[in-house]
């Protein structure tokens, strides 16, 4: 009886009144918001412009009012309070979410800033129980406040475990990208290619608004200019959408640490807004070593967790633990970090060689059947396609000759390539959740099977094309339970 | 996975399939004799009739003669104690192996034309996939539904 009073007691005495958050929030949810359908909304928009340029002006602006309004509204509606041992947090305008977590059960505060933050001092708290998945994040609180709610949290448990940044890491091996690395990984990103074609169709919208006398004084002009002057300009625009791009993978991966910790990776990254990721082991259904087109004659390579599931622990699909390891440190890092994984350098069992026709012919039909046409139409830019078809045969040789499997006690390591990306995966027998082996008519005269490993998460799949049937009947009886 | 699996489905199912490309293919002859119609309205040369015509018969023949025939000799399965072992595909033979133990749940379901033949198809939930074994005989089904439950219910151990 006296203990029930005593604890009641202590949970009064720990009350923490309810409180809003920080009213920037509302700046930050509609932020949010914007960024979140800008797509959408721009397509729509432009879409109205053309038609009657006020109409899509009210659109906007009455989007933006009421987007403003019921952000308005969040925040005042978003408290959140700690009372009876747990931590109350009540928000939606109409629909009301409460949460409640129990101290008990809180397993990290982590503090988090992004630029707007920094600017106006503010934090992101994330409030995480030891579940993963369910917690609460605060989203902008003054850093008093929130060394307030922590230490409130904090008095009831006094060994609870709260991060405390700097303790933590000096026990866990923790690996971080050198700037060298960094830019390196960003030179070879292939982003640039995706840039370019968002200012190919960038520039077929701008056509549209320009007056057409203007655009018929600007070609009059240009033309002028010869077209040596076009190349220039074409090259300097491709140089700098490449660094464009090189500068959002240094921001997108700046200060990149992972961290080992007892149950879980750690990993945190970005330069302007400060990214955290945990990836709890038991979640890693295979780890992938990415070596794309451009980082494979560097011998460079990029490590990534393919995850399960979509819990707030794991806020990416299919987080990258590492982005640039040069090949021969990828062992090491395995061995330090998911040493399951470790222990890859074995040679596999290629393919057979009646694939190798299938590799070279899909590769190359598209410049064969262009081929014809072509010379008969333009015989001078026959060297073109001809050029293609010689380095498509090439490329799938090489694809061929570098698809391959290894059955090693439980797990399974495979290698193949993926459109231009090199792929070599390591996969556990329980992981997989359903094994295939598919055979088009000419497979199964020639005796070649094609076989195909579903893991669970978003496009987890390792398809190997064209192995020989006994090859895929070996894996069929490693992971058949039925011997 | 050098043999095929054992069991072949109710032969009823090419009944059913027939009957179902058949809904589609009035759908489609509608469209042709509308078409065939229309041109002698309008007086338009009769070549665009006897092509569509022609596409008409050939798709009749393709999905309601032939696919579902080839379809039923392809389709095959086999339920073990560890695994689910299923084979299908005209053009492209696909055999499957599915583990007991990442079978999520298993159900039976039973459209209007499965139903006028007694016929239903059993659906396998893994976390990666669905697969079906499709037209069963109803107490085959859900009789095996039943085994697949009670035989997916073993704990996970590590494998």
């Amino acid at each position: 009886m006296y203990d029930e009073e005593n604890t009641f007691e202590q949970s009064e005495h720990i009350y923490f009144p309810p409180k809003r958050i920080h009213p920037a929030d509302t700046l930050f949810s509609f932020i949010k918001t914007i960024k979140d359908t800008i797509v959408g909304l721009g397509i729509g928009a432009l879409a109205l412009i053309r038609q009657s340029p006020n109409l899509a002006l009210l659109f906007i602006g009455a989007f933006l009012l009421i987007l403003l309004i019921t952000s308005f509204f969040s925040w005042l509606r978003h408290t959140y309070r700690v009372e009876d041992g747990e931590l109350r947090v009540e928000k939606g305008i109409f629909i009301r979410k409460k949460s409640y977590i129990s101290i008990n059960r809180i397993h990290k505060i982590d503090f988090t800033a992004n630029v707007l933050h920094r600017i106006l001092k503010l934090v992101q708290v994330n409030v995480d129980t030891a579940a993963g998945g369910s917690g609460v994040t605060l989203t902008a609180l003054k850093l008093q406040d929130a060394e307030q709610l922590r230490d409130a949290l904090k008095q009831v448990q006094p060994d609870a475990e709260i991060e405390e940044a700097d303790e933590e890491k000096e026990q866990n091996p923790v690996r971080t990208i050198s700037w060298k690395h960094l830019i390196v990984a960003g030179m070879t990103s292939g982003s640039a290619g995706f840039l370019m074609l968002g200012a190919l169709v960038l520039f077929s919208q701008i056509q549209q608004f320009i007056p057409d006398s203007a655009y018929k004084q600007a070609v009059d002009f240009v033309i002028q200019f010869s077209i040596v002057f076009l190349v220039v300009v074409f090259f300097v625009a491709l140089i700098l959408l490449w660094l464009i791009g090189t500068l959002g993978t240094v921001i997108k991966f700046g200060n990149f640490s992972i961290e080992k910790r007892p149950e879980e990776l750690f990993v945190k990254r970005g330069l302007l807004e400060t990214k955290e990721l945990t990836i709890p082991y038991d979640r890693i259904q295979s780890i992938e070593i990415e070596q794309s087109i451009l980082r494979k004659p560097l011998k460079l390579c990029r490590v990534i967790a393919v995850t399960a599931g979509s819990g707030s622990s794991v806020r990416e699909a299919n987080p990258v633990i590492f982005p640039l390891l040069p090949y021969k440190d990828v062992e090491p890092f395995l061995k330090e970090f998911v040493p399951e994984y470790a222990d890859i350098d074995h040679t596999l069992i290629p393919l057979n060689k009646k694939g190798l026709k299938y590799y070279m012919l899909i590769h190359s039909i598209i410049f064969i059947v262009a081929f014809i046409p072509i010379v008969y139409f333009f015989p001078t830019f026959s060297w073109i396609p001809a050029l293609l078809i010689v380095i498509g045969l090439l490329f799938g040789r090489m694809k061929f000759k570098e698809t391959g499997y290894l059955i090693d006690d439980k797990r399974i390591i495979t290698s193949y390539w993926n459109k231009l990306t090199k792929c070599q995966t390591i996969i556990f027998k329980k992981r997989v959740q359903v094994y295939e082996k598919h055979q088009h008519k000419l497979q199964q005269v020639e005796q070649l099977a094609t076989a195909d490993f579903a893991m669970i998460g978003l496009g987890a799949q390792v398809t190997l094309k064209h192995l020989a049937d006994e090859d895929a009947n070996i894996i069929a009886d490693w992971y058949s339970r039925r011997n | 996975m050098r043999e095929q699996p054992q069991n072949k489905i109710a032969k009823d199912a090419v009944k059913a399939w027939r009957i179902h490309a058949g809904i589609f293919m009035i759908v489609l002859w509608l469209v042709i004799v509308t078409g065939f119609i229309l041109t002698i309205i309008y007086d338009i040369s009769y070549l665009f009739s006897i092509i569509s015509i022609a596409v008409g018969l050939v798709f009749v023949f393709l999905f309601v003669y032939l696919i579902p025939a080839l379809r039923y000799r392809r389709w095959r399965y086999e339920i073990f104690e560890q695994e689910i072992y299923i084979q299908h595909g005209i053009l492209i033979r696909t055999r499957t192996l599915i583990p007991m133990i990442r079978v999520q749940h298993v159900d039976t379901e039973q459209g209007p034309i499965l139903k006028r033949f007694k016929l239903a198809t059993i659906t396998i939930s893994t976390a990666a996939a669905v697969h079906n074994i499709p037209a069963l005989e109803e107490e085959d089904a859900s009789h095996l539904r039943d085994r697949i439950s009670t035989l997916a219910r073993v704990d996970e151990d590590d494998v």
